[in-house]
């Protein structure tokens, strides 16, 4: 009766396991890196006239297919953007139709061969101001440095990239293994990262009952050997 | 077993439950250290640079010049990790790309001795005494001047340094479980519960004195009831004295343990009395408050002034901390804020800054689990009032630490609150020190089942335990790199 009550209860703790765990096993999109967030509590414009650029310098960029987002905030017409990526040789334009009214916008592009650090330029193209929304807040504000019409400006537009498709589970793994590993000492590496995981998540399922397994033998032990050996 | 060969004592120790587990809770805080990114436990970078200014400057941080607590040193590295941004946002991430990190080494070689001291200004960390801080030193130091160890590396020895006052924690609450319960499976079960609890596996994982209170509360609290379970011995009393001053350098929330020593004491069996024993543990006692009380270099406004704690006001903020608002009371002070989130959705969840939460489901099923974790307690206290009326002095030395130390937490808070009605200021943590007597507590309240069904529903809890464990290694993972 106890080894089918236990057995019961192992059976649950499988089906709450795969509740909780079975969404996050799915393939999916990740981050690319976050050069500049949205703000937390105070809303920044930065307006950038026409035939003017808005720069962020220091912008980490990724290799790969990916997809860069950022905000227009302009209340009416705003003209065609020119979203532009440098890092050494590497070298990527793309031309972002104008709009009405504040808009979230999205631009596609391929990532240089490897990972660098680089400028990302937001050029107003058409003949009207447009406010790109950013972020003033101190706790916001992070590495990259705005420049407006090449003059610095207090203050970043904010900027996100993200992965363009999904990624496959074994990519994705070995992807959050080698970020881990970042800003570590050198002993931690991805694979470490990896068997050191894999270790504590069988770990943590296995060890805790094979102790109190033990230990209910032991007891038991105990109680039919009260005066010891 | 003395006599038995070598070969078969280390096999038996290798498969003792407690090594088992101690040898488990060992890598999981290993892996913790390696996966929180730096800076993204509570208050880390207070603490941290707290110990850089006593490692770099030989001098005690305080609360009050004016300034940044953080040096260039720690400011370049966490500007091109991007550590600043990320904290407490759940849309910003921490960097990854190795161009940072090259960038990063580049601007280090040219850190100077100067650099990493000029954290001088006000650091909220200042107002903990620096016991935790000066043992905190010692991997700092080490890593600096035996192995030039970059900004990180030191950090990660830091955290490193936290793996040992995580399994003391797990050792104490094993002890106190078999201390009181007198079974090696209930034992298992507290100090298996123990190493998995998330949140107090992610905050042991940060610089904080929050694990170095865990771990001395737990010892305090073990060699007090063997005080009162059997005698104030000189080693015994030495033990708590000890553990009690260790505790109140570590971190002022640890007043309470100025009268648990004493009714421990107060507690132990008469016949084993002995006065000089009592008046060490009384003077000791004394000594640390006074010293406690020196360093804070205040007395708080409710000692030199009760009528100052509005008592009707404070029973009214505690009655609703816990329980619905009454008719004719005045609406709970501060913002509305209570068990529920400080007691359960922070002690097992709510991780980073507190904004990686388990999904609500799992907060849900904590709370029940927490009333009927109470329920079973009270009704274990019934059934087996035989075996209470006989271990008396262990039910009340327990149930006081817990009393007193919840009242301790509670008058602070009430405090801070009249001044600042915007911060609830409680969180889960502040009840790590009662971590062993939370293990205990869950595996008293196993043993009021049935025979049949205690080994079922100990593997439910351990079961819960270890998803629970993972789940928050998966949220934190997906919230700071995917």
């Amino acid at each position: 009766m106890r080894r089918a009550l236990i057995a019961v209860a192992l059976a649950a703790i499988v089906a709450v396991g795969l509740h909780f765990f079975l969404p996050h096993l799915k393939a999916r999109g990740i981050s690319e890196g976050t050069p500049v967030p949205q703000p937390l509590f105070q809303l920044t414009d930065f307006t950038v006239p026409p035939k003017t650029s808005a720069c962020l310098d220091q912008v980490a960029l990724e290799p790969g297919l990916q997809v860069a987002a950022f905000t227009v905030d302009t209340t009416g017409a705003w003209g065609p953007l020119r979203f532009s990526l440098l890092a050494g040789k590497f070298k990527q334009v793309r031309d972002v139709p104008g709009g009405v009214g504040p808009n979230n916008l999205t631009v596609a592009f391929a990532g240089p061969p490897s990972p660098s650090l680089g400028v990302v330029c937001i050029r107003n193209r058409g003949g009207l101001p447009v406010a790109l929304r950013g972020t003033n807040e101190t706790r916001t504000l992070s590495r990259p440095r705005l420049t407006i019409g090449g003059n610095p400006t207090a203050g970043e537009v904010s900027l996100a990239f993200t992965s363009a498709g999904v990624k496959s589970r074994t990519d994705f793994f070995a992807t959050m293994a080698r970020r881990i590993s970042a800003f570590r000492p050198v002993w931690v590496q991805p694979v470490s990262v990896v068997v050191l995981l894999i270790l504590v998540f069988v770990g943590a399922f296995v060890v805790p009952l094979l102790a109190l397994w033990r230990s209910f033998a032991l007891d038991e032990r105990d109680q039919a050997e009260p005066n010891g050996r | 077993m003395s006599n038995a060969p070598r070969s078969s004592r280390v096999r038996a120790a290798v498969v003792q439950p407690l090594t088992a587990i101690l040898a488990f809770a060992f890598l999981q805080a290993l892996a913790w250290t390696i996966v929180i990114p730096a800076f993204q436990a509570p208050d880390e970078d207070a603490h941290f640079a707290y110990v850089q200014q006593l490692v770099e400057k030989h001098r005690i941080p305080n609360t009050t010049t004016p300034g940044s607590p953080y040096s260039t040193e720690f400011i370049i590295a966490t500007t091109w990790a991007g550590f600043e941004p990320a904290r407490g946002d759940p849309q910003a991430h921490t960097g990854w790309n190795p161009a940072e990190e090259t960038a990063w080494q580049q601007q280090e070689k040219t850190v100077t001795r100067a650099d990493r001291a000029n954290g001088l200004g006000a650091n909220p960390a200042a107002q903990n005494p620096p016991l935790y801080y000066v043992y905190e030193s010692i991997p700092y130091w080490l890593g600096l001047h035996t192995s030039s160890a970059s900004f990180f590396t030191r950090l990660e020895l830091m955290r490193l340094a936290n793996i040992p006052l995580f399994l003391v924690t797990v050792l104490f609450t094993w002890l106190l479980v078999m201390e009181v319960l007198g079974r090696r499976w209930c034992a298992a079960l507290a100090a298996s519960l123990v190493a998995l609890q998330p949140k107090f596996a992610y905050v042991a994982a940060g610089v904080s004195p929050d694990v170095a209170l865990a771990a001395v509360w737990a010892a305090f609290l073990y060699v007090g009831v063997r005080i009162v379970k059997h005698g104030a011995t000189a080693r015994r009393v030495v033990a708590v004295a000890a553990c009690g001053i260790g505790a109140l350098l570590t971190q002022p929330r640890s007043a309470a343990v100025i009268p648990i020593a004493l009714l421990m004491v107060a507690l132990a069996p008469r016949e084993r009395w002995r006065p000089v024993r009592i008046a060490v543990v009384v003077g000791a006692v004394v000594a640390a408050a006074a010293a406690f009380f020196a360093f804070a270099q205040t007395l708080p406004s409710w000692v030199k002034s009760p009528s100052s704690l509005h008592p009707w006001q404070f029973v009214s903020y505690l009655w609703q901390f816990y329980l619905p608002r009454l008719p004719g009371m005045d609406p709970m002070l501060g913002p509305k804020y209570g068990a529920g989130t400080a007691w359960v959705n922070r002690f097992y969840g709510d991780f980073g800054w507190l904004e990686i939460p388990f999904p609500g489901s799992v907060y849900t099923g904590l709370r029940w689990a927490t009333l009927l974790l109470i329920v079973l307690l009270a009704v274990g206290l019934v059934l087996c009032r035989d075996a209470v009326r006989r271990n008396w002095r262990v039910a009340v030395a327990l149930i006081a630490a817990v009393v007193l130390e919840l009242l301790v937490l509670h008058v602070a808070a009430f405090e801070a609150l009249l001044s600042n009605p915007g911060d609830p200021v409680l969180t889960g943590r502040y009840l790590f020190p009662l971590m062993s007597i939370w293990g205990l507590a869950v595996a008293a309240a196993v043993t009021v089942f049935p025979r049949i069904a205690r080994a079922p529903v100990a593997v439910v809890l351990l079961g819960g335990g270890a998803i629970l464990s993972v789940l928050a290694f998966t949220l934190t993972i997906e919230r700071f790199y995917a």
